[in-house]
């Protein structure tokens, strides 16, 4: 029960109405994380170019675009896990790509991601799965659940609980089904306490009901939380629903940069039709179909 | 047959110039790694065919050898069991050799598969080191490491024994040490990433992410080559190194096939029990610790390691007829009792103090 984060906590009370307004409230406060010039190279291929990006605490962001659009990697740069060709980054005050050792393992107890492989132990029980998320706060390894302070056993339970999981903590997690699974890891992501949550296409490998019910709870939490949220996300009507921000990626350039109210549901598309803008090619080949119609 | 029509220009070439299609070949590119491979399986196959000219191997060789045979067959029998005690003890004895080989080379091969592994190994360097010191391990026979080490230690005896142990730990962390970097390279990544994203230390990492995942592999491995360990190490002998193979030696050269017979047959039913009883001991004490934190089953756990340690030393003692080890017993008794006395005390104060056992709650020393 220590106290949670400081200023975190501040921007819940207020809901998350801020961020709606225009800039001119919150300018004044350092943003959450702060993306300028970040340009990333893969060998010869361009994943990232010159991408600038703000974003305020307590917003709830949502980053759409194609596959291969540069989505995962932007959020990968958030917490250190890729070093940036050119540009910088710069979360929580803090400048990610000058951090090494100790001080970017602090930063990475701070900033919790989601994973849209999930990427639980499946050789681990839930329990053990949603404890290491608290390994940051402790010395030393682990071996099994016993080795973890009764404390924190109270609070992975409960936090199991609270992603709806809790009768399955003790049981393996490569027998839990895919949304089970990402629950499970939305419950370890928490555990660490963040102040910013990386999700990188939560749901994608979800049906779309379970999606749904998934993308509530990671939402629910973030928000009762107060919780600075980058998602990325396939489904229009998923991010339209829960974002305050709408940011799209195509081909490593932002496209879109908007709040996400009054958005319509045709700009956002406009991000994703890159190759056929109007239609017509799609409309070219549905109409030879009958001639030759096997169905 | 169907009329299946697969349209080759008819040179035989193998690029079909529809105009419909971006690609042009019909079958993969041949690029210069498939030239090596190909030139590689060709010299490999004259090279084979060459060594049978040299060697002069022929079937016919064998079918001359039947004779010889029969004539050694009928020298081994019957089996001769005369000096059993004596074979019972080498046997032990390389039991002894095999086991604690192979746990000397687990226990080096952990830290230096984390190290040679792609996706653990801190930087090149240290990784290529590491593999080196692999490589190195199973380039070099065991029987070559038990010739050096019987040189620098001894033959027979306490110094043979030692030797045996080295030979076969060196020559094991070859295949153990390649075989658990090759199942940590193997492990899902994303979950190793996951609990490095969490902001756990590399260490923590290991352990959380990686070892779960690798557990199963490393436990069969570490039996297959116990397996291993425990054949090669009755050869050991053959060059001084301890256990049964030196026995074996002195029979062969003597002529005694029918003493040689019976010594290999008490090696298949060896008499494990001791010593698998006192690792199985000494296991349990040692999961215990590193598991439980009630400081009650931690020092429960704590003495059955030193008893099975204890078992090990009269065993050893006995078998060498030396009164050393069972002094040694004696000496651990007395240690354990004291230091059970300050640890019991202390933990009666502890449970006092704060109502608990546990071993995570005393932390005031801690920042």
């Amino acid at each position: 029960m220590s106290a949670a984060p400081d200023d975190a906590s501040a921007p819940t009370s207020n809901g998350q109405a801020p961020a709606r307004d225009d800039a001119t409230s919150s300018r004044d406060r350092t943003p959450a994380v702060r993306v300028v010039g970040l340009r990333k190279e893969f060998g010869s291929t361009v994943a990232l170019d010159d991408v600038t990006l703000d974003v305020r605490t307590g917003e709830l962001t949502v980053i759409i675009g194609l596959s291969g659009s540069g989505k995962s990697t932007l959020l990968r740069h958030l917490n250190g896990l890729h070093r940036p060709t050119a540009g910088s980054v710069e979360v929580l005050g803090r400048d990610v790509v000058a951090l090494k050792g100790k001080e970017l393992r602090e930063l990475r107890r701070d900033v919790g991601f989601v994973f849209q492989q999930f990427n639980i132990v499946g050789r681990l029980t839930a329990m053990e799965n949603v404890l290491s998320g608290a390994l940051g706060r402790l010395r030393g390894p682990r071996f099994g659940v016993r080795a973890y302070p009764k404390q924190l056993r109270r609070e992975a339970l409960e936090l199991l609980d609270r992603v709806g999981i809790g009768d399955r903590a003790f049981q393996r997690t490569d027998t839990l089904s895919g949304g089970q699974q990402q629950r499970c890891a939305i419950a370890r992501t928490i555990m660490q306490r963040p102040r910013i949550v990386l999700a990188d296409e939560p749901v994608a490998s979800l049906d779309p009901e379970i999606s749904g019910q998934v993308m509530e709870v990671l939402m629910r939490i973030c928000t009762e939380e107060g919780l600075t949220v980058l998602c990325s996300l396939h489904q229009v009507d998923l991010a339209l629903g829960w974002a305050d921000r709408l940011v799209g990626l195509r081909d490593g350039q932002l496209v879109l940069d908007k709040p996400a109210a009054g958005l319509s549901t045709e700009e956002v598309m406009a991000v994703y039709q890159r190759l056929d803008p109007t239609g017509e090619k799609a409309a070219e080949y549905r109409e030879p179909m009958p001639a030759g119609a096997v169905r | 047959m169907t009329s299946v029509d697969v349209e080759r220009p008819s040179d035989g070439s193998d690029v079909d110039t529809s105009p419909s299609r971006t690609q042009e070949r019909l079958s993969p590119p041949w690029p210069w790694q498939r030239w090596v491979m190909t030139g590689l399986f060709v010299l490999f196959a004259f090279v084979a065919y060459r060594s049978f000219g040299r060697t002069n191997f022929a079937p016919s060789t064998v079918l001359d050898g039947v004779d010889g045979m029969r004539n050694l067959i009928d020298r081994m029998l019957p089996i001769n069991f005369s000096e059993i005690d004596l074979v019972i003890r080498l046997s032990i004895e390389t039991v002894f050799i095999a086991v604690i080989g192979t746990a000397f080379a687990v226990l080096l091969s952990l830290p230096l598969s984390f190290l040679a592994a792609r996706n653990t190994a801190p930087n090149g360097v240290i990784m290529g080191v590491a593999r080196g010191v692999i490589v190195a391990s199973r380039a070099i026979p065991d029987l070559v490491f038990a010739l050096i080490f019987v040189r620098a230690i001894g033959i027979g005896g306490v110094g043979g024994v030692t030797a045996g142990i080295l030979a076969i730990g060196a020559h094991a962390i070859g295949m153990i040490g390649k075989l658990y970097a090759d199942a940590i390279e193997n492990i899902e990544e994303g979950a190793r990433e996951a609990v490095l994203s969490t902001g756990a230390t590399r260490l923590q990492t290991l352990s959380t992410g990686v070892l779960p995942q690798v557990t199963p592999s490393f436990i069969g491995v570490a039996l297959y080559r116990f397996d291993i360990n425990f054949r090669s190490s009755t050869i050991l002998g053959y060059v001084g190194a301890g256990g049964i193979g030196s026995l074996l030696r002195e029979y062969l050269s003597a002529l005694r096939y029918d003493l040689a017979l019976g010594i290999t047959l008490v090696i298949v039913v060896l008499v494990l029990a001791v010593e698998f009883l006192s690792a199985a001991i000494f296991s349990i004490g040692l999961v215990g610790v590193m598991l439980r934190r009630n400081l009650i089953v931690l020092f429960m756990s704590v003495e059955l390691m030193l008893n099975a340690v204890n078992l090990t030393l009269v065993a050893a003692s006995r078998m060498w007829g030396d009164a050393d080890g069972q002094v040694f017993a004696f000496f651990i008794i007395v240690v354990a009792a004291a230091e059970v006395v300050v640890g019991l005390a202390i933990l009666v104060n502890l449970f006092f103090r704060r109502g608990t056992v546990d071993v995570d709650v005393p932390s005031l020393l801690r920042s």
